[in-house]
């Protein structure tokens, strides 16, 4: 106990100082020079330096960035999907609860905080990894975009950008060139639109799940095409270089949800490909259960007790019925003893 | 550009103005005519300094044609290409000796006859982004590329005349400046080169924290040359040792130096225009352009004027005295 005390002072302690460090810092140079100096100079000069170090491929370079970021943000990213999964698998509950108390507010608050404590779910726990990502995949998002410098100006103002480091230097311009695509500008031949569609897609639908709220369900259909089709549309606009960070990324999203969920939404589908023969077989999932336990394994063990806590009351009720019928038997033999000796 | 009384501006709508500068009532710019005329689209945008011989004006766009338009009545006499388009121009078209030598982003140097737009000789192609324009002595053509390389090549044949380009460690954007027999030009790998003719290395100038992209200018042996780490530098034009110590303003010197008299004058993306003693380096005046902007192209000196085009799509005339403005235009429609 003592050592969890010194450890989430320690915790806090680090925090505070990062804290710090960032106040310091917004005051002195202003909330635009701190975003340059704290991630987007980091970052652009990282990837240049990728490049470099990747036979001068631009193309490379973003897509090893977009690795090394994802893979830097991978707890994060699972402690997001395992709540957003815990707390899909309490929905049944949850509008259980709403119905039975719509017009008792207070009680139905109540209710509901019951329910996530009981369940070991934080109803924001999806939502603070998510804020912490966001900045950084701006970041990742500009970065990639200054790097590509097509125009004079462009280039000028990368060049007030980098680090003083002679390898960065010289590797700017970077080649644009990569595979079919010019990385500085949109591809005309619509294959990467295709490709963050369908990516996003499958994305989507893997993080889908059932709705029983009918309601629900078809905003998810909804934003199960939306957003692919918007995000497709936006790689006939912009630079090819970002379009390809979308694909890989939704393709490292679409393994990292395989291996939280399974196939998730897509299921149906796997099965159908399948011919229905066998079962996709659901992936290990790794047991991670942290304080507050909002992760679906919790919510899985969970499950699995009320289960067995039921079987266990049949068995008993069984039993109890059980022994009735025993009784019973045994008062029609003694009758009909009695009435045998009778006559 | 100025040439007999007409001032030239390529605008980043992809415009080309030609202006008449008139002394009554007053001095200043009055516009003539524009190519393409009003409400017509631009070219995208047209980042190199017109060139103007004999009443044409010739002009490299960013949408990637090279024009030739008639000075005086702003119509255009021929295109290259005719169908379709090359690499986006960044440079400046040079004529010499009636051909008219131009890079584009597509790592090719042309060179067409300025009657028609011919190709003189198929297209040299270099190994990366040609944005920089050449420079032209003893019937050489020399021109620097993004794949780091300075080249010679021949204005006769297009053959090159070095056996091996000249490797920087970093991509050329700048023109290279040809004085006294010497190739002076700046790299992206934040060195300053002096080249002999044979494309030997005189000097290397190590000292900069950035890149050099403008044109160095010449001041008796004193080569002058701005830098994107805000400084403007003055080396000896044989030993490349500083000749005053570097001059530092708020923001990168991108647009190359003009001398007027003995006075270098430059802007920068502080928004301020700059003029030094050219011998010395003390300052003589500066001046913040208003409303707020950068500098960023070429300053072009006149007669005791220097004319600034800022990124505002303003032209300023500054008298070269006290630095005080005589005119302002705004190119945009």
């Amino acid at each position: 106990m003592s050592n969890r005390v010194v450890y989430m002072t320690r915790r806090n302690l680090i925090i505070a100082v990062i804290a710090a460090a960032v106040v310091a810092v917004l005051f002195t140079y202003g909330v635009v020079e701190t975003w340059n100096l704290v991630l987007l100079q980091p970052m652009l000069n990282f990837l240049i330096l990728l490049s470099s170090v990747l036979f001068g491929s631009f193309g490379l370079a973003i897509i090893a960035l977009t690795i090394i970021v994802r893979l830097c943000m991978f707890p994060l990213t699972m402690k997001q999907l395992h709540s957003t999964r815990a707390m899909t698998s309490l929905q049944p509950k949850m509008q259980e609860i709403q119905k039975k108390y719509a017009k008792d507010r207070p009680k139905l608050q109540q209710e509901m905080s019951t329910l996530y404590k009981e369940a070991g779910v934080n109803p924001l726990g999806c939502l603070w990894p998510l804020l912490i990502q966001l900045p950084i995949w701006i970041a990742l998002y500009q970065s990639i975009l200054r790097a590509v410098a097509a125009t004079p100006e462009d280039l000028l103002r990368l060049s007030q950008n980098l680090y003083p480091l002679s390898v960065v230097h010289q590797a700017v311009p970077l080649e644009s060139g990569f595979l079919w695509l010019n990385l500085g500008s949109p591809d005309s031949f619509f294959i990467l639109a295709i490709l963050v569609g369908g990516t996003m897609w499958l994305q989507q639908k893997m993080m889908t799940m059932p709705a029983v709220d009918p309601r629900q369900q078809s905003m998810s259909r909804m934003m199960l095409w939306m957003m692919p089709l918007m995000f497709a549309f936006f790689t006939l606009q912009f630079p090819s270089g970002l379009a390809l960070f979308w694909v890989v990324s939704n393709i490292i999203g679409i393994v990292m949800q395989y291996f939280v969920t399974g196939w998730g939404g897509l299921e149906g589908i796997v099965q159908r490909w399948r011919g229905g023969i066998t079962r996709a077989p659901a992936p290990a999932t790794p047991v991670v259960r942290e304080q507050g336990m909002e992760t679906i394994e919790g919510a899985r063990q969970e499950e699995k007790v009320t289960e067995e806590r039921v079987k266990e009351e049949k068995r008993v009720e069984y039993g109890k019925r059980g022994g009735k019928r025993e009784e019973r038997r045994k008062g029609r033999r003694a009758r009909s003893k009695k009435t045998r000796r009778k006559s | 550009m100025v040439a007999d009384d007409s001032l030239y501006v390529g605008t980043m709508e992809g415009k080309l103005v030609g202006y008449t500068l008139v002394s009554e009532p007053r001095l200043a710019a009055v516009e003539w005519w524009r190519f393409p005329p009003r409400g017509e689209p631009g070219l995208f945008a047209i980042y190199g300094t017109p060139f103007v011989e004999e009443g044409i004006v010739y002009i490299g766009a960013y949408s990637g044609k090279v024009y030739a338009i008639d000075g005086a009545a702003g119509i255009e006499i021929w295109e290259y290409p005719r169908d379709g388009f090359i690499g986006p121009i960044v440079g400046s078209p040079v004529v010499d000796g009636g051909t008219l030598y131009i890079g584009s982003s597509d790592g090719k140097l042309y060179a067409l006859d300025v009657q028609g737009g011919q190709e003189i000789w198929p297209p040299f192609q270099a190994g990366g982004d040609i944005w920089g324009s050449v420079a032209i002595s003893d019937g050489v053509v020399y021109f620097g590329s993004f794949d780091h390389k300075l080249y010679a090549i021949d204005a006769q044949t297009g053959a090159p005349v070095w056996d091996s380009p000249f490797e920087t460690g970093g991509a050329i954007a700048s023109t290279p400046f040809l004085h006294n027999g010497t190739i002076y030009f700046g790299s992206f790998d934040n060195n300053f080169y002096a080249l002999n003719l044979d494309g030997t290395e005189k000097w290397r100038f190590e000292e900069a924290g950035n890149w050099f992209w403008g044109q160095a200018v010449a001041y008796n042996d004193i080569i002058i040359a701005g830098c994107l780490d805000h400084k403007i530098y003055a080396l000896d034009a044989e030993s490349g040792d500083e000749a005053w110590l570097p001059f530092e303003t708020g923001g990168p010197i991108r647009g190359d130096p003009a001398l007027v008299g003995e006075l270098v004058v430059f802007g920068s993306d502080d928004g301020k225009v700059y003029a030094l003693a050219a011998a010395t380096g003390g300052e003589r005046w500066r001046r913040t352009l208003e409303p707020p902007t950068q500098v960023r192209a070429p300053l072009f000196p006149g007669e005791g004027v220097v004319y600034v085009h800022a990124f505002n799509d303003t032209v300023y005339a500054f008298e070269m005295e006290y630095g005080n403005t005589i005119w302002s235009v705004t190119t945009s429609e």
